[in-house]
């Protein structure tokens, strides 16, 4: 085993264990990640070998990159003395590559000047290939943290590690920013931010040649995010208008065209999640959304949202046919809970999944009102991760699960039903205080 | 005398004439299908998706009769696409093909094999011709208008506006 160091970008810290151990097991790498500390951007571990470590690394969101440790130390004088000891051997090998240095710093930074006499130091490892700033054969990297207290910038780092960069993560190659809402062409009010998007598919482990199916696709922000790593997106929404798009050119196809990932993006439909249309025995390997928790508008099935109402309707003939037979019927929605949709969600993906796919989805909840036990559980399936981001009342969690062999059994329960936990929608329009936690829910008083 | 003409290709439903004259191919023969020789930039429904669908009733689900649906009416259209070889192996791996032989014989191609062709290989110079030729028909041939029945419940899904549409009525949900 060989140490190697991560360096992680300032964002989601709660995501990065279960991204890192999403990707590993993606991968078939083996790693300990338990001494993972949230405050820190840098974390060492302990790798087979430098294709382990481009795997763990390649795809990941919230990782900026991972390089081989060379050496450590609290000041300048002691990360030298470390580097000798540890790493001379290795001064050989790399002896006439092409090089550059980097600097990864963590709240604080270096002028131009400070950096090149700092590179300076390192004379002692006798490079001597050419130096490349673009596309150079090996970079080298002096990662430093500082402390910084108050107001007070720091301009002494208090540890800092020297090594080899193995590989850069789809972070530091722009994926972030290439996905950005901003930048894309169709969008509505509940496209999905485009980071914690391409983070729910690496902890869905979406894979390349593989389905991604998302039953509430809207405009699509897992789908595209998901066919960036070579998957092949399947969509479905109840609103034919999120299908239909815009226009000619503002529609989830020309998101795809944007993205240079048209050629993987297999289709799309309008269909009702609870009455599906999927042949039964399709497999799909991901299944990566976010439920319309109804805060922009209700959620809705279809039926009648009075049944009495609407008895006898199916024998209405329009011009000699049918009604609902008709070319121009429009099918009726009923209001539906969260709590149901989301057992629905849970027996597809028993049912769907191969054994080792994942089901990732957010679910939202009042922060003062949560317990581990409303997280619904199936038997075919282990519950993994509750991944918290919190807004300022309410937070929203991933939570994700894969399914395990014929011989798992695990427990079917829905603590939101069994808890009768009050429409998510409700709570948020009754602005999250004491009284909204009992009142019974009432759609039709609510804004539309 | 003539030189034979070339064989007819198997997996074509229907070819734009840009690409008729290059192959020379005769004109495919339609009954109830008719055919838009439009270039169309929405989306439609795409041949491989009628692959994935059955009748979204419930009661349908054990039925035989549920899937693949049966396709009347229905406008056709080729959207030139870009070819991306593996997807197509990957999606032949997850095709019930006697479903893909019926659908195409509701949109009047009676000609694919009986038998899934196997072991293609997207790199392999000789799978290229029937490569292309299976992208022409799944990804390439998409259907911009027409019926999707039932065989056991008789519900009839429209694709209308180049969009499927599953949404039940009340008294089938």
């Amino acid at each position: 085993m060989k140490q190697y160091i991560i360096s992680f970008a300032h964002s989601f810290p709660n995501f990065r264990v279960a991204e890192l151990e999403s990707l590993a097991d993606l991968h078939g790498v083996s790693v300990d990640l338990s001494h993972h500390d949230e405050k820190s951007p840098f974390l060492v571990v302990e790798l087979e070998s430098d294709e382990d470590a481009a795997n763990l690394i390649r795809r990941s969101i919230l990782a900026k990159g991972i390089y081989e440790l060379w050496g450590e130390g609290a000041d300048f004088d002691a990360l030298h003395e470390s580097v000798k000891s540890r790493s001379s051997d290795k001064f050989e090998t790399y002896k006439q590559s092409t090089f550059k240095f980097d600097f990864v710093s963590f709240m604080g930074t270096k002028t131009t000047e400070e950096k090149i006499a700092i590179i300076e130091t390192f004379k002692y490892t006798g490079f001597e290939g050419k130096i490349r700033l673009k596309n150079p054969e090996v970079t080298y990297a002096v990662l430093e943290k500082y402390q910084v207290s108050g107001m007070e910038k720091a301009d002494t780092p208090d540890y800092l590690w020297f090594g080899r960069q193995v590989q850069l993560s789809a972070r530091s190659e722009g994926a972030v920013e290439k996905y950005d809402l901003k930048k894309r062409k169709y969008i509505g009010t509940t496209s999905f931010e485009a980071e914690l998007s391409l983070i729910s598919c690496n902890i869905g482990q979406v894979m390349p040649g593989k389905f991604i199916y998302d039953p509430f696709t809207g405009t699509g922000s897992f789908l595209v995010a998901g066919a960036y790593f070579g998957a092949y997106p399947i969509g479905t929404d109840i609103d034919p208008r999120s299908i239909r798009g815009k226009g000619v050119n503002c529609n989830l196809k020309t998101n795809f065209k944007q993205y240079g990932t048209s050629s993987q993006f297999i289709d799309s439909f309008v269909m009702d999640f609870t009455n599906n249309a999927l042949r039964n025995n399709l497999t799909i390997d991901s299944i990566v959304c976010d439920p319309p928790y109804g805060v922009r508008e209700g959620l809705k099935v279809c039926g009648a949202k009075n049944p009495e109402k609407a008895a006898g309707r199916e024998t209405n003939v329009v011009e000699g046919e049918l009604g609902h037979l008709r070319r121009d019927f429009i099918a009726p929605k009923k209001p539906y809970e969260l709590a149901n949709l989301l057992e629905d969600l849970l027996n597809f993906a028993a049912e769907k999944l191969p054994t080792g796919g994942r089901l990732a989805f957010w679910m939202p909840t009042a922060n003062d009102e949560f317990v581990e036990h409303h997280i619904p559980q199936h038997e075919r399936l282990q519950h993994l991760y509750a991944l918290e981001q919190e807004f300022n009342k309410w937070s929203r969690r991933l939570l994700v699960y894969v399914k395990r062999d014929e011989g798992y059994r695990g427990c079917t329960t829905n603590g939101m039903i069994e808890n009768n936990v009050t429409s998510f929608r409700v709570r948020y329009f009754k602005s999250f205080n004491e009284k909204s936690r009992t009142t019974e829910p009432k759609m039709e008083n609510l804004p539309q | 005398m003539r030189t034979a003409v070339p064989a007819v290709p198997q997996y074509i439903i229907w070819r734009d004439e840009r690409k008729i004259s290059n192959r020379n191919t005769p004109p495919t023969t339609q009954t109830q299908t008719q055919i838009a020789h439009k270039k169309y930039n929405t989306r439609n429904m795409k041949f491989i998706t009628t692959n994935f669908v059955k009748c979204a009733v419930k009661t349908c689900d054990s039925s035989v009769d549920a899937f693949p649906l049966q396709y009347s009416d229905c406008q056709i259209v080729q959207e030139e696409l870009e070819y991306n070889p593996e997807f197509i192996v990957h999606m032949l791996e997850r095709l019930e093909w006697n479903a893909v032989v019926k659908v195409a014989r509701d949109l009047g191609n009676e000609s694919l094999p009986p038998v899934k062709p196997e072991g293609l290989d997207p790199i392999m110079e000789d799978d290229q011709v029937i490569l292309r030729d299976l992208h022409t028909l799944l990804v390439e041939t998409q259907i911009v208008e027409g019926k999707m029945v039932c065989r056991n419940c008789e519900h009839i899904y429209f694709i209308k506006n180049s969009i499927p549409n599953f949404l039940l009525p009340p008294h089938l949900c």
